[in-house]
């Protein structure tokens, strides 16, 4: 077994920055990154020179993503790599950038997410392995199954599970980099037909266009260029996992997020209970309640109750998903972790505004992909 | 492939994965590891997902197409909405996902289910089955 980020020199966030996510639209990719690694830059208080490594998680765009865009930033010659790992492609790239900070490699690295909608090109069609039902098993089916397993196993109601698309579009209401910010009632989210089971649309994410950027540097960069302490947040943790085989009908999403959280956690050296704030992948509804449970947030079986209850709500005992979310702020693909990781800097600061979760100090980024794969990262303000 | 010699003009929509032969209960084509004797399906010849093995060491295992239903969900948006899909935990060790008939209305969880051949679509004298799956009760 390797080193852990724990193990290596302390890595701070210190600029976020985003271009809102919303539908198509004609805006290049170029501007809508350009917008985030600027407002990230600003945010930093440093030039782009500073930067000595770039890495661009993106999944649809095609080659060469970093270069065609950051050359407008004026080209200083720095190594970019581009980052794909399906939905945790932004994730993956902040965990890159942070090793390579914390490795030593370099002092200030940027790590930046970006997407415009396009046709997934998916590899498990082209492995000639084939499947009874492949062509009707879309993700929305997938996750229907699971809500409908997870509901009778848990005794869980329709409405509970509705509820994550409320709080969740409540957060997105307050949230400007929102792709849906919309404040949406029970009657709302259950008024629409469903898609696939439980599954109406307001439980289902929106997959737009956006961009986020996030700078990452040691100490000796924040020292160097005078940047603002205060402001910083230390990366904790970065654990990124692949699946293991499940036997059976096993929940392998949920066994996935499981292990990589809690490796996650012990590495940071908190507890899920320390959590004042996570963003989960909440795709789809039923994800929140699966894996806040898998993450031992609280019990098996108690995180639909615990919403009701008001408990995942900003200012209850951990804000989950204060940006909103997968389903309210949105999934563009490349940038939604990146956006992860600004939304829980900026809870960290105390930075929220509206969305502020009160005397939020340790927060977890957690975004799973296709193949499937899971990324969790641990943030601490630093005092 | 071609249809099995005999039967009358009906052949697999996924030959690889089950046959259209006319079982009452349709089997379907797994395959199991030689060396950790892990069981899977659907079938693939690259390598054991359990412990590695190679090809070689991967043997077909015929599965019958009995089991439990773990879950199920209708689909209203698909180009070929609305039916029902679900996850079946096959007796053999295996989870399918797969179509389920639903003819009296929704299957509870943990209902009995095996597997049916239903026709799907038809050309020139021959039609195409794909392998569902049905109550027990039904």
């Amino acid at each position: 077994m390797g080193a852990v980020l724990a193990d290596l020199r302390p890595v701070h966030v210190v600029g976020i920055g985003l271009h809102r996510y919303q539908q198509a639209s004609d805006t290049t990719f170029v501007t809508l990154g350009l917008t985030a690694v600027r407002a990230a830059l600003a945010d930093a208080r440093v030039e782009w020179p500073a930067v000595e490594a770039a890495y661009t998680g993106t999944a649809l765009l095609g080659f060469a993503v970093g270069p065609t865009m950051l050359r407008y930033l004026g080209t200083t010659g720095i190594p970019m790599v581009q980052v794909e790992n399906a939905s945790a492609s932004g994730s993956t790239a902040f965990r890159v950038a942070c090793i390579d900070v914390a490795s030593g490699t370099s002092d200030v690295a940027i790590a930046i997410g970006v997407d415009k909608p396009d046709i997934p090109h998916l590899t498990s069609i082209k492995t000639g392995v084939r499947d009874l039902a492949v062509s009707r098993m879309t993700p929305v089916a997938h996750f229907a199954l699971l809500a409908a397993e997870y509901m009778h196993r848990h005794r869980v109601t329709p409405e509970q599970l509705a509820l994550v698309a409320v709080k969740n579009h409540r957060n997105g209401s307050l949230n400007p980099f929102a792709h849906r910010q919309k404040e949406r009632t029970l009657d709302d989210v259950l008024g629409e037909p469903a898609l696939a089971g439980v599954l109406t649309r307001l439980q289902c994410c929106p997959i737009g266009e956006g961009a986020a950027a996030v700078v990452v540097a040691s100490d000796s960069a924040i020292d160097r260029l005078g940047m603002d302490r205060t402001r910083s947040v230390h990366v904790l943790s970065s654990v990124l996992n692949s699946e293991h085989l499940c036997s059976g009908a096993a929940n392998w999403d949920a066994e996935l997020t499981r292990d990589t959280s809690r490796r996650a956690l012990a590495e940071a050296g908190v507890t899920a209970r320390d959590l004042d704030v996570i963003e989960v992948h909440d795709a789809f509804s039923i994800e929140e309640p699966l894996y806040l449970e898998a993450m031992g947030a609280c019990k098996e079986g108690e995180a639909a109750a615990l919403l009701s209850d008001g408990a995942w709500d900003i200012g209850g005992r951990c804000a989950v998903s204060p940006s909103g979310g997968l389903l309210s702020m949105g999934h563009p693909i490349g940038p939604t972790g990146v956006g992860q990781v600004a939304e829980v800097t900026r809870q960290l600061r105390g930075e929220a505004a509206a969305r502020q979760q009160p005397g939020a100090r340790t927060g977890l980024a957690h975004m799973v992909g296709l193949g499937a794969v899971c990324a969790v990262h641990v943030l601490q303000r630093d005092e | 492939m071609t249809e099995p010699a005999g039967s009358r003009a009906s052949v697999a929509a996924e030959p690889t994965l089950y046959d259209a032969d006319g079982a009452a209960v349709p089997t379907l084509h797994g395959r199991h590891c030689t060396v950790c004797g892990h069981t899977f399906f659907p079938p693939q010849d690259y390598g054991c997902e359990s412990c590695g093995a190679a090809p070689e060491h991967l043997a077909a295992e015929d599965l019958p197409g009995i089991g439990t239903l773990v879950a199920s969900a209708m689909v209203l948006r698909h180009p070929r909405a609305p039916f029902t899909i679900g996850t079946v935990l096959l007796d053999s060790g295996p989870a399918a996902r797969a179509v389920i008939e639903t003819p009296e209305g929704p299957v509870p969880n943990g209902a009995r289910v095996h597997s049916v051949l239903v026709p799907a679509e038809a050309h020139a004298g021959v039609e195409t089955v794909e392998l569902h799956f049905a109550s027990e009760e039904a």
